[in-house]
């Protein structure tokens, strides 16, 4: 049972306000069900159809969502079951219904499937950063009332991971400094192989690919590279969570400091790493390939805050359960070599069929990996269903993430 | 005053793993077979502990090993959660814990950058730190070695800049577990001067301990847990005494099976002299017959233990005939009560006596034979001479001391001693004395000395003097 001192995943205390947001979020969802479906040019031969039947479906997933209670109950606890539930539940009278009254010509039948899974992601999403927000306010209203005896029999909480955080900022600066040190003591050109790497990179993959195998383009190898970086950041992230816990076992036994501080300085780290060689490798590859960067750029901030937030769910998670279980480490490797494949990196998403974007759009690294290159490839701001997704997956994970490492804080010291 | 920690019922609850499934595979193999399956044993640690510490206090935390002591230093500290009971700490006391020294130091980081890292650990920021940099460097006495990578630094130095900076963090409650286990004697010296400085300075410290010299010499208060439990809480004399009778009472419950190994082969009494209890026994009577001892002597056993030469000798001489010695009245208890049973031999064909201060007064003159078997290696030299002076009175003219001790071969090197697999240290118990410093006490007390060396080597490989009163 997961105990947790402040609620994750929060309900507004307007129970119209989470019904319009839903209703919202679920007609957003159902047309970028469609977008996600269907290219430019076919989309607008379906759209009326859609716009058509959207009340339909709306309306069936909002009463799905009521009938499961998702509206009266307050407790922060068992959103999962009764927003999955709902949903799923809803969007199939909704596709019934639409059946019933129009029949399924001309009407998309795998984006019911979409716009479910869409809704869930971003049912979660929204209630948990609502939870984060409430988290936020909490930490803030504990720190100005602060006297007498401090309760060391209180649970840990969230909010005392982040108030850790924010107090021993000073320990995640040196451990993530640490790190980097450890990385290039004793190497001459020290950092700046961090930098020569991306280039090495770029040389390698364009002989390679261009010119060796002469079966792709530059256009190719840019977007390669641009997915290559993002998953080393995310996969390097990964691997090195599993042993930030474990590895601290003497620290964690004999002085009292926020935990959480581990996991988030891996993270940390692995982005420093990220930034380093993106800051390298773009300016060139703008260069080589010809790709003047657009005004989407600014977006690239927001959809890296996504991805930070998302990494760093599954390296609390991870770094939890590797306490329990040291068989995580090696299960990651078989999993992260699955998720390499089942990520659009040395394939091009816009060259899938249409049946296949969907689940590949919904492996967990597809959103973020998709998302860069169409930031800085294709020069625009990413889809509607690619920024669902993401900022799902990032909520989602985090929130998850943090539950599992919040649940388990106080026994690390007794399992290490 | 103003309470600085207080406890209610505290208790904590382990489970510990028997054959602990780690691994998935484990615990696969489990659901086949129960030999695989984890077992958990629950324990409790602390059991209901209630009392409450001001500022300014010095707590000295006194109990056997596996009582709790530890375990209620991390509860305090934070690192463990309390599972039932109440456990509060005033808000915004800074918490210094010296629960392991040199935690977090990386051997590749230079002294600076190690020191950055593990005052950060303890909640100081980047300024604070700053501030303190100065005084730990001067501290520690490594201002040369700063820039140095942690890996060259001898184990010494490590140990000193690890505790400069736990001295100079500067807490409101200091949190000691045991510290002064290690190093050397002015490393110890320097750790009780600094705990005086902060009594001084009016902090909290709790300590935990089993040197009651470094209880007496620090705290001003003692809380002594039993198997979890809150036994006695105040006084520090009366509280180091309420210790003893405590190990006392174990040592007979050791006999009675209520052991914390269950064996009298694993017994504390046996363990405490340092091992080979019953080689050693069986060496010093050999050595005592091959001397020429008779039923009919009298005999003084000095440091006689748990008897593991006394209980041949008590078979062996006339009734009345033994006299046993030591300082520790538990060890004693712990012989005639648990190791002379096995063997069939009454206490009462011997006498003991016990006290600090080698008093023999009680015992008869005229021994022809004292014996002490590993027993000087325990004593500082001081108290090796007055032992040394008590026995002589009671020697008869011609009366033959024999004494086992440690020797020091080269008195200038003080590098770990490594025997039998076991690393000791010549200035720190079990002590290491050059053969020349016994001469000259003995010759200060009025007695003769002389090496004897032994075909048949001593069990612990202790060298053997007989020490004779100088008839002149």
């Amino acid at each position: 049972m997961i105990k947790v001192h402040q609620p994750l995943v929060e309900q507004p205390t307007s129970r119209v306000t989470a019904l319009v947001v839903d209703a919202m979020l679920a007609a957003i969802c159902y047309v970028a069900a469609y977008g996600v479906r269907f290219d430019a040019a076919d989309l607008e031969g379906f759209l009326p159809l859609a716009f058509r039947t959207l009340p339909l479906i709306v309306g069936s997933q909002i009463a799905g969502l009521a009938a499961f209670r998702a509206y009266t109950y307050r407790q922060g606890r068992r959103w999962f079951p009764r927003l999955l539930g709902g949903i799923l539940v809803g969007t199939a009278l909704g596709a019934i219904l639409v059946w019933l009254v129009h029949g399924f010509g001309g009407v998309s039948r795998i984006s019911f499937a979409v716009d479910a899974l869409l809704l869930a992601l971003a049912g979660f999403g929204w209630r948990g950063i609502l939870g984060l927000v409430r988290i936020a306010r909490a930490t803030r209203d504990e720190r100005t009332t602060g006297h007498g005896m401090e309760d060391r029999t209180a649970p840990p909480s969230v909010s005392a991971g982040i108030v850790g955080i924010v107090r021993y900022r000073e320990l995640l600066r040196n451990l993530v400094l640490r790190d980097i040190k450890l990385k290039y003591r004793g190497s001459v050109f020290g950092f700046f192989w961090s930098l020569a790497s991306p280039l090495l990179m770029v040389a390698t993959y364009t002989v390679a690919f261009k010119y060796l195998l002469q079966v792709r383009s530059d256009d190719f190898v840019f977007n390669l590279l641009l997915g290559i970086l993002n998953w080393t950041f995310f996969s390097a992230s990964v691997m090195m969570s599993t042993a930030s816990v474990v590895g601290a076992g003497a620290l964690i036994k004999s002085v009292a400091f926020p935990r959480v501080i581990l996991p988030v300085a891996t993270v940390l780290f692995n982005l420093v790493q990220f930034l380093l060689t993106i800051t390298v490798f773009l300016p060139v590859a703008f260069l080589v390939f010809g790709h003047p960067p657009s005004i989407a750029v600014l977006l690239f901030p927001v959809i890296l805050a996504l991805q930070i937030l998302f990494t760093t769910g599954v390296a609390f998670a991870l770094a939890t359960v590797t306490a329990f279980f040291r068989d995580v480490t090696h299960i990651m490797e078989i999993a992260l070599g699955i998720l390499f494949w089942t990520t659009p990196i040395l394939y091009q998403y816009n060259d899938l069929p249409e049946v296949l974007r969907v689940p590949i759009l919904l492996s967990p690294m597809s959103s973020f990996v998709v998302a860069y290159q169409q930031i800085f490839h294709q020069g625009r701001a990413p889809d509607l269903a690619v920024w669902l997704a993401s900022g799902s997956y990032a909520a989602g994970m985090f929130v998850l993430g943090a539950t599992i490492f919040v649940s388990s804080e106080d026994r690390l010291a007794e399992l290490l | 005053m103003e309470r600085v920690i207080e406890t209610q019922g505290l208790s904590k609850r382990f489970l510990l793993r028997h054959n602990p499934s780690g691994s998935l595979k484990e615990r696969f193999l489990g659901l086949i077979h129960s030999s695989h399956r984890e077992q958990t044993e629950v324990f409790w640690a602390l059991r209901d502990v209630s009392l409450s510490i001001h500022a300014g206090e010095a707590v000295g935390i006194i109990g056997r090993n596996g009582s709790g002591k530890s375990t209620f230093l991390r509860l305090v500290a934070g690192i463990h959660r309390p599972t039932e009971g109440r456990l509060g700490v005033r808000r915004g006391s800074r918490i210094g814990t010296m629960i392991e020294l040199g935690i977090g130091f990386h051997p590749e980081l230079t002294g600076t950058e190690n020191l950055f890292l593990s005052a950060s650990v303890h909640g100081l920021s980047h300024a604070q730190i700053q501030a303190l940099y100065g005084p730990i460097v001067e501290y520690s006495g490594l201002h040369d070695f700063m820039d140095v990578a942690l890996k060259n630094y001898s184990s010494g130095m490590v140990v000193r800049l690890a505790f400069a900076l736990a001295a100079n963090l500067d807490p409101d409650i200091l949190l000691l577990d045991e510290v002064f286990a290690v190093g050397d004697e002015a490393f110890q010296q320097q750790c009780i001067k600094t705990m005086q400085k902060f009594r001084g300075d009016g902090r909290t410290i709790l300590f935990v301990s089993h040197s009651s010299a470094a209880v007496r010499s620090i705290c001003d208060r003692v809380c002594l847990l039993d198997r979890g439990r809150l036994q006695f809480d105040g006084d520090v004399s009366r509280g180091l005494d309420e210790y003893e009778r405590l190990n006392t009472r174990r040592a007979v419950e050791v006999h009675s099976g209520e052991s914390d190994t269950g064996t009298v082969e694993g017994g504390w009494h046996r363990v405490v002299p340092g091992g080979h209890w019953v080689e050693g026994g069986d060496w010093a009577f050999q050595l005592l017959r091959r001397e020429g001892v008779k039923a009919s002597d009298l005999v003084l056993d000095v440091g006689c233990g748990g008897l593991s030469t006394g209980r041949h000798l008590l078979q062996f001489l006339e009734a009345g005939r033994y006299y046993g010695f030591d300082l520790n009245q538990a060890l004693v208890l712990a012989g005639t009560t648990i190791e002379l049973p096995r063997v069939g031999v009454s206490p009462d064909r011997g006498a003991y006596l016990f006290n600090p201060e080698f008093d023999l007064s009680a015992a008869p003159e005229g021994f022809r034979f004292a014996i002490s078997e590993g027993f000087f290696s325990r004593l500082p030299l001081n108290r090796i001479a007055r032992c040394i002076a008590s026995v002589l009175r009671r020697l008869t003219p011609d009366g033959r001391f024999y004494a086992t001790w440690f020797e020091n071969f080269d008195p200038l090197a003080f590098d770990p001693i490594v025997r039998q697999g076991v690393t000791t240290f010549s200035d720190t118990e079990p002590y290491h004395y050059p053969f020349a410093q016994l001469v000259s006490i003995c010759n200060a007390v009025g007695a003769n000395v002389e090496r004897i060396d032994c075909d048949d080597p001593h069990p612990r490989g202790e060298s053997l003097m007989l020490i004779t009163c100088r008839n002149d």
